[in-house]
């Protein structure tokens, strides 16, 4: 306790605190342009930092981080453009709630699940940081190919109509996730030649492909039967009591749902709102809404991406171990300044660890007070007449997809993939067992080719952990959960349409 | 609300014009006589936040003090990191599109079997640190020394975790191993960050890795540095010796950061970069973020990275093929 107070009167210091103040506004505003995301921007800060003060370097940086969260969301629900994997399910009920005139609501909803989120998740990494980082490395290859393996089992089943179709389009997922250079065997695969395969399809492009352009394409199309918001009265820019009262729980649950799936490797950005999604769903008394616009969808997800970003700054502060790019930038932050983040940070450093921490809980207070007033600004620009608002949203997603690898090649990736979302989209298809097969694919193929190798190909290694022992029956159990459900009760003839009503999360 | 497809159209395409005039617009010509007089663009083939890219943005904070204008670091790390060489290959001969790349880039021929550009694409100006490789153990292990590792590895079958395949950890190890006549089981981790996971849970014993990735392990006493792989011994690692210093000769080159242009670059331009870097790497503000990192500067000149480059490249393209990586 005495610890925080003096972590505060660090904060609260002049400097410091206009760190943090510079730190979340920039990171706002990138977080609401779709693709440029907090890794970018903080690699330019960094220089600025040399000069600075560690502590009020590492302030700045780590308000970037977190202050693109809030943002990310915006361009999600107002046009359905997921800048990053973590927002495909805020996009999903929020523009459709954006459709019915709804998006202030949505937009409040979820900058105020972020800030909950947010601060349920810095009082998590104050509280039990050391602790949850072991738990962290504890997910070795095994474990996490167990993991990934029901995630993506589980997720057909969750998702909604048929799970064998859901399956189907999940492999082909995998089966994109495998081109370009195999990191195991240095062999290109699916390359053909052509040396920008080498890299593989950026996920990035690919989700603002299948989610924005195909939305954009859909409106094109169709330009006449797109439904217009005619005008969106002050009230009704913010949520009712109802909405207020049906997002709390959500909030409260993603809250704690994403940070402790944020604290582990790989998936975690996007199986931690998927997890808190389906979790309010199953809770929920009228489950169909969601995927219609549910308030609670938007409230769940967000909450439950913003505190997965806090869980993923356990394993760097705690044990100095980056398990995601953005965590990447910021640990180059403590190094350039001699502080290494890790289990001595808490001792050698403590008033700027405790800085750091206070000023999370400052900058969490100033995106609230920054964003709510936005929020009339954002939903106002759901007016915009369709000729300019279109073209625009369509620029911006080339530059955002641009700015991921500086690559024009993801450009025509993010075109290919939003061709291939506008076909899925009128085959009645839905893109997301799509998006976590390239996710989950590739972790399932790495770890599983790790365990073999450090098992030495035997099965008996599986058992060797009281942890993957228990992850290895899970697993079973969910295959054959599923292939008995699927054979108790055959998924009804699913022709095009007529599936969405069932799953639910077309737009 | 109608919406008009040819006035989208149009639109689109004034916005394509406006663009592509700002662009165009950026290109000036310049004599070689003045170079540089516009600012240089320092590409990383890596995306931002490892040694690279933070060696990058510590030179271009002291460069321009050197060379008159600014320096901007731009991260092309697409198509399994040839993206930046590629674009560097291919840009104008004038000097003023630079590239800091590792030698997977730098001569991608040894490292790919398709590459769309080869080191006869580009000029290799000088070399500006050495990222030095680690061979680390967790610090409950019972190797307490590189002697110690040595008798381990007699057994065969130990397995290491490393940083990906063809990455210079993983060489370096598979060229230790044969100078040792060892058999080794390498299990390729996702980068150093996925070693260090690996050893901070115990997923394996033995770790060879980056060493300003493993740094925080190091600093924390979780790991045991057994020794480095670098032309130098690293001053902040008291009583690590390198791998030379032990009596192994690696004909593996070391994980060089080099300044890369564009093939047929002016010799006045070679020169002038050449002197701003050897200026830049003695500066107090850029020693003192390399040695945070615990990175030691290893300037060489053109003419003296050319030369050892000679015998370095042909090595690694040996181990390369021994490894199957390349035909």
């Amino acid at each position: 306790m005495e610890n925080l107070v003096a972590g505060f009167a660090e904060a609260l210091q002049w400097t410091n605190l206009i760190a943090c103040a510079i730190g979340v506004l920039v990171g706002t505003l990138v977080g609401v342009l779709p693709g440029l995301g907090p890794v970018a921007t903080m690699a330019i800060l960094l220089p600025f930092t040399f000069t600075m003060s560690p502590t009020a370097g590492i302030i700045m940086m780590a308000g970037v981080y977190y202050g693109a969260m809030y943002g990310g969301s915006t361009t999600s629900i107002l046009f359905r453009t997921p800048g990053e994997a973590a927002s495909i399910l805020t996009s999903i009920d929020g523009y459709e709630l954006a459709k019915k005139g709804r998006a202030g609501a949505a937009l409040a909803i979820s900058t105020i699940g972020s800030f909950v989120a947010g601060t349920i998740g810095v009082v998590g990494l104050m509280l039990f940081a050391p602790a949850l980082a072991r738990v962290a490395v504890a997910f070795g290859p095994g474990e996490l190919l167990l993991v990934a393996f029901a995630a993506l089992l589980l997720l057909a089943n969750i998702l909604g109509g048929s799970a064998s179709r859901n399956l189907l389009i999940a492999l082909v997922g995998v089966a994109l996730g495998t081109v370009g250079l195999d990191s195991f065997s240095g062999a290109s695969r699916y390359t053909f030649g052509f040396s920008p395969l080498l890299g593989g399809f950026d996920l990035v492009a690919a989700i603002m492909g299948l989610y924005g352009i195909s939305e954009l394409i859909s409106i094109a199309r169709n330009p006449h039967g797109a439904k217009r918001v005619a005008s969106v009265r002050l009230r009704d820019l913010y949520p009712s009591k109802d909405e207020m009262k049906r997002s709390t729980g959500p909030i409260l649950r993603g809250g704690v749902i994403g940070f402790g799936v944020g604290l582990t490797p790989g998936p975690a950005a996007v199986l931690a709102p998927l997890v808190s999604y389906f979790v309010e769903r199953r809770l929920s008394k009228t489950p169909e809404r969601f995927g219609k616009g549910a308030i609670e969808g938007v409230a769940s997800a967000e909450s439950a991406n913003n505190s997965a970003c806090s869980g993923a700054l356990v394993p760097l502060l705690a044990l100095g171990i980056p398990m995601t790019p953005a965590a990447a930038v910021l640990m180059s932050g403590f190094m350039i300044h001699g502080v290494a983040p890790g289990p001595l940070l808490m001792e050698k450093h403590a008033l700027l660890f405790w800085g750091v921490v206070a000023s999370m809980y400052i900058g969490n207070a100033l995106l609230l007070v920054l964003n709510l007033p936005l929020v009339g600004v954002f939903a106002r620009a759901m007016m915009t007449p369709f000729p300019i608002l279109v073209p625009g949203i369509f620029v911006l997603c080339m530059v955002g997809a641009y700015s991921i690898n500086n690559s024009i090649f993801d450009v025509t990736v993010m075109v290919l993939f939003g061709l291939l979302g506008d076909w899925m989209r009128r085959r009645g298809l839905d893109p997301m067992p799509l998006v976590l097969g390239m996710v989950l694919g590739p972790i399932v193929e790495a770890s599983l080719r790790q365990s073999l190798i450090l098992g030495s190909g035997s099965i008996g290694w599986f058992f060797g952990s009281n942890l993957r022992a228990v992850l290895f029956v899970l697993s079973i159990f969910l295959v054959l959960y599923s292939v008995v459900k699927d054979i108790r009760k055959p998924a009804k003839p699913a022709a095009g349409p007529a599936a969405d009503e069932k799953t639910g999360l077309h737009a | 609300m109608a919406l008009n497809a040819r006035k989208v159209v149009v639109l689109v395409l004034a916005l394509g014009l406006v663009m592509a005039l700002s662009v165009t617009g950026c290109k000036r010509e310049a004599a070689v006589g003045d170079y540089p007089a516009r600012a240089l663009e320092l590409v990383v083939p890596y995306p931002p936040g490892g040694a690279t890219d933070l060696t990058a943005r510590a030179l271009v904070s002291v460069l321009p003090e050197f060379l008159g204008q600014p320096v901007v670091v731009v991260n092309k790390a697409g198509a399994a990191r040839l993206e930046g060489g590629e674009y560097v290959s291919s840009a104008a001969a004038d000097g003023y599109t630079l590239g800091l790349f590792p030698p997977s880039v730098g001569w991608p021929e040894v490292h790919f079997n398709e590459t769309p550009y080869t080191s006869e694409d580009l000029t290799i100006i000088c070399r500006v640190v050495v990222h030095p490789t680690a061979i680390v153990v967790r610090s409950n292990s019972s190797i307490q020394t590189f002697d110690d590792l040595v008798a381990r590895l007699a057994t065969p079958g130990f397995q290491y975790g490393h940083t990906g395949v063809g990455a210079n950890p993983h060489v370096t190890m598979t060229a230790l191993a044969k100078a040792l006549n060892a058999e080794v089981v390498p299990v390729p981790f996702k980068g150093d960050a996925g070693v260090a996971a690996a050893l901070a849970g115990g997923h394996v014993e033995l770790g060879v890795t980056t060493l300003p990735g493993i740094l925080p392990q190091i600093q924390a006493g979780n790991v045991r540095v057994l020794a480095i792989y670098s032309p130098t011994a690293v001053t902040e690692l008291e009583g690590v010796p390198t791998l030379g210093e032990l009596g192994y000769d690696l004909e593996v080159p070391y994980a060089d950061s080099m300044i890369c242009g564009p093939k047929d670059l002016p010799a006045e331009v070679i020169a002038k970069v050449e002197e701003a870097v050897r200026q830049a790497v003695e500066h107090p503000s850029f020693k003192k973020i390399m040695g945070q990192m615990y990175t030691p500067v290893a300037y060489l000149n053109y003419a003296d990275y050319a030369a050892e480059m000679v015998t370095t490249k042909e090595a690694m393209k040996q181990l390369m093929q021994e490894l199957g990586l390349i035909n």
